[in-house]
């Protein structure tokens, strides 16, 4: 009996040293939509949820739109407003995604893979398929995600005028540390 | 005549003091930053496990209650993770999985990222309200420009 519970305690270990989904609460998802006229629209949010899992290459995130930081209290304000984000009836940007031929990855080994990620991102209610390149760097277990790629607001209902404003296209960057 | 150019005068006149004052109000709004937390009065003082289950008990009254508001939190570290120039702290219900999740202020992430899981600390910040997350079937309250205002040390003897 000792040695059957012994034998599934060390089991357990052993999967939770590998555990194929590898998840982080602390991403770090930043959007710059300044021009040369406004330098104010850009923010950054810290609590974004991410996901991976390493087998599969299935791969998600989830960021709470109202935590998105800006520097300027009026432009956040105008973010979250109902004519931009409206983040009181769509309170979060989602990606729910994989990574393209994940079969040919060990995540499970050290090193830097530099791969290409496919999903739909969902902004304001609205879905768009996404695909972008990704670094994913492997030390030690834990995997080091980085990603920059623009979306185009006019796909999520989103109008920013002549665009001299609010870049119509904002560059998105993507930093993840999932354990 | 002489009538007529002493009015015109004062039309110009008026109309260059409210262009200045618009512009001033402009300037002022567009440069604004956001206060420093520590000297922002909070709007209520709560403990993490009561916030926690009145966001569970109802959310949407919850959200309407505290998003953008500063709110002190107090209760017991449950994680902290950290990067180079930022980090975050959470308070997690471990029966439930949801979580309140603090970001920290520039100047602040530094003493953040020093705290340890189990410290007794009351932390305030500007509440962003809760999501749902489908990926972990639970709940996320999360805190942006947030410090730490007290730290509970325990000193044996």
């Amino acid at each position: 009996m000792k040695k059957t519970i012994l034998f599934f305690s060390m089991l357990a270990v052993a999967t939770l040293g590998f555990a194929q989904v590898k998840q982080t609460t602390s991403a770090v998802v930043a959007f710059d939509a300044t021009t040369p006229k406004d330098a104010l629209p850009k923010a950054e949010n810290k609590t974004v949820i991410a996901q991976l899992n390493t087998k599969t290459g299935q791969i998600g995130f989830e960021a709470a739109v109202k935590n998105f930081a800006f520097s300027n209290p009026l432009i956040q304000e105008h973010f979250n407003e109902e004519r931009w984000m409206s983040s009181d009836k769509f309170p979060a940007f989602t990606f729910e995604g994989k990574i393209n031929d994940a079969q040919q990855y060990n995540f499970t080994k050290n090193g830097v893979y530099n791969v290409t990620v496919t999903g739909q991102m969902t902004v304001k209610g609205k879905s768009n398929v996404v695909t972008t390149p990704a670094t994913i760097e492997v030390k030690n277990g834990t995997l080091t995600a980085a990603a920059n790629f623009s979306i185009t607001l006019a796909d999520y209902g989103i109008s920013v005028g002549d665009g001299s404003k609010i870049a119509g296209q904002p560059k998105i960057s993507v930093a993840a540390e999932l354990k | 005549m002489h009538n007529k150019k002493k009015w015109l005068l004062w039309v110009l006149f008026v109309v260059i003091i409210m262009a200045l004052a618009g512009g001033g109000v402009f300037y002022y709004v567009m440069t604004a930053t956001f206060a420093d937390t520590s000297s922002e009065k909070a709007a209520y003082t709560i403990s993490a496990a009561d916030m926690l289950a009145e966001f569970q008990q109802n959310d949407s009254a919850a959200n309407k209650k505290y998003s953008e508001k500063i709110v002190a939190v107090s209760g017991l570290v449950s994680e902290v993770e950290g990067a180079d120039t930022s980090a975050t702290v959470k308070f997690v219900d471990t029966f439930t999985g949801s979580y309140l999740i603090f970001d920290f202020q520039s100047g602040a992430s530094r003493q953040a990222a020093a705290l340890q899981p189990g410290a007794n600390v009351t932390l305030k910040g500007s509440c962003s309200g809760s999501i749902y997350s489908r990926l972990r079937n639970a709940h996320m309250i999360s805190f942006k420009r947030s410090v730490i205002i007290q730290q509970v040390t325990h000193s044996s003897f």
